[in-house]
């Protein structure tokens, strides 16, 4: 089995450093003729090596030149600087012209910089004018027909529900005219609650008192009419015809509260409502006052 | 000096080194006092004794680092950091000086060799010039090994960090580079001159 090296074959530096050849040991003189050839080369390599660490010791060391360290100090001073600094430094270097002959450089260059930002400006001046000045704009809701719709109970709820619908659908804007229309819309039912009563009175007062003609006597009949006289006078005061006035209902009212009327669109819906039912609002709204030649017989005392 | 003032003298390198990272003018100012001289030597070794060539080197070595502080590796100990950054510098010396002397054959090393004139020995002289020249012909790794360790007395330890090697490949070229110039400069007779210098 071989035996393992007690030294490296690197460390031979070091035995030379230390011993001369005959120095050494057994073992250590076999180590070193593995690596070198004889002791004649063994102490050769050894006076070159002490050699050396004399002589460096001995040899004139470079002096460092004081005005490069300076030199090297402005590089770091320099790399230390703020940016801003040297950002002014490169700005006044720009203006401040080392020949005088130049100073047309940086006028030339302020005057093209101030040009720019006079344009600029005014570019942004002119643009600004075209664009609407608002987020949002308020349109002026359309003016609604004149001729609301008048009762017309069947085709009113299809009209009512087609106007709820529409009004889930429309959006939903509020505008001042639109309070005020509710306003008047309020005012013109308070009126119109009290105007089918009335109107209802005169025929059925007539066809109850016809019959009492006949049989009672004449105060009774004075008085009666009397009477009659008043309530087609209140009927007639009260009551205007269907062609200048209309009666405001509650369900129209609540479709006039919502904004779908805003649009003008349930008003048309309520418009062509009433032209389908003429006939039949016509025949509901007879009161004595619209029928001319009962007046007449009424007035003769008949 | 202040309470709060360091003496920079007795920080370590790489306490100097952070110092520096951080803007510290004084911190820089130690570090090139501490190792200036020793850089002007290593390169005016490596670089064919040639002195202004070495001022050069060690001049952009340390603009450098005051440009680049950061380039600076924290985990490594700045001196071999720092040998092996003006080692890599000697290669690129010697790669431009192998395309130059291509390009001109005529053109010589260093000239401004230490001659006999402030009264020195001409032999020791001689000697040097001809250690110097064994030293150029050598492989620029070996070379600076041999430098390192002999010229500026690098630990072996410190060699192999600043060449990011093993200790037993810096032993092993300090001996074969030994051996190699042991061989060719036998016809001088070191102790004699050692003497001789000493008289």
């Amino acid at each position: 089995m071989e035996r393992p090296e007690r030294y490296d074959p690197e460390d031979i530096e070091h035995l030379l450093s230390e011993r001369p050849f005959h120095a050494l040991l057994a073992e250590e003189k076999a180590y070193v003729l593995r690596h070198i050839g004889d002791a004649e080369e063994y102490e050769r390599m050894r006076a070159l090596l002490l050699h050396l660490r004399k002589d460096e010791q001995q040899r004139e060391p470079m002096v460092p030149d004081a005005a490069a360290r300076e030199q090297v100090m402005a590089a770091f001073r320099a790399q230390q600087q703020p940016v801003w600094r040297v950002w002014l430094n490169s700005i006044a270097a720009v203006f401040v012209q080392e020949h005088e002959g130049f100073q047309w450089r940086p006028a030339l260059a302020l005057a093209g910089v101030a040009t720019v930002l006079v344009v600029g400006v005014a570019l942004v001046y002119v643009t600004s004018l075209d664009r609407p000045q608002q987020l949002a704009e308020v349109v002026a809701p359309k003016e609604e027909p004149t001729a609301p719709a008048a009762t017309a109970s069947s085709s009113e709820g299809e009209a009512t529900a087609d106007a709820n619908t529409e009004v889930l659908q429309q959006p939903v804007v509020s505008t001042v005219e639109q309070v005020r229309e509710d306003a008047a819309n309020e005012r013109v039912m308070t009126v119109a609650e009290e105007a089918p009563v009335r109107a209802a009175e005169p025929s059925s007062l007539y066809s109850a008192e016809q019959e009492d003609f006949a049989a009672d006597d004449m105060v009774s009949f004075s008085a009666a009419e009397q009477s009659e006289e008043r309530i087609v006078q209140d009927v007639v005061t009260a009551v205007p015809s269907a062609a200048d006035h209309r009666v405001v209902r509650e369900a129209e009212l609540t479709r006039n509260a919502t904004t779908g009327n805003a649009t003008g669109t349930v008003a048309l819906k309520e418009a062509t409502a009433k032209r389908r039912s003429t006939t039949v609002f016509d025949d509901r709204s007879r009161s004595v006052a619209d029928d001319s030649e009962l007046l007449a017989l009424l007035r003769a005392g008949w | 000096m202040g309470l709060f003032s360091k003496d920079h003298d007795r920080l370590s390198d790489e306490r100097l080194m952070e110092l520096v990272v951080r803007g510290d003018e004084r911190a820089f100012g130690a570090l090139y006092d501490r190792y200036q001289q020793r850089l002007l030597g290593y390169f005016h070794r490596m670089l064919w004794s040639d002195r202004e060539l070495a001022r050069d080197h060690a001049q952009d070595l340390w603009t450098k680092l005051a440009q680049r502080p950061t380039s600076y590796d924290p985990a490594r100990p700045f001196r071999t950091w720092l040998f092996s950054v003006a080692n890599n510098m000697c290669k690129n010396a010697y790669r431009h000086h192998a395309v130059v002397q291509a390009a001109v054959p005529e053109l010589r090393n260093g000239t401004d060799r230490e001659d006999a004139r402030h009264g020195v020995d001409v032999d020791r002289e001689r000697f040097r010039g001809r250690l110097d020249e064994e030293l150029d012909r050598l492989d620029p790794d070996h070379k600076a090994t041999f430098v390192m360790r002999y010229h500026e007395d690098m630990a072996i330890k410190e060699i192999a960090a600043a060449f990011a090697c093993s200790e037993g490949t810096v032993k092993s070229r300090l001996f074969y580079t030994l051996k190699k110039l042991a061989e060719r400069l036998k016809e001088f007779d070191p102790n004699a001159l050692h003497i001789h210098g000493k008289a």
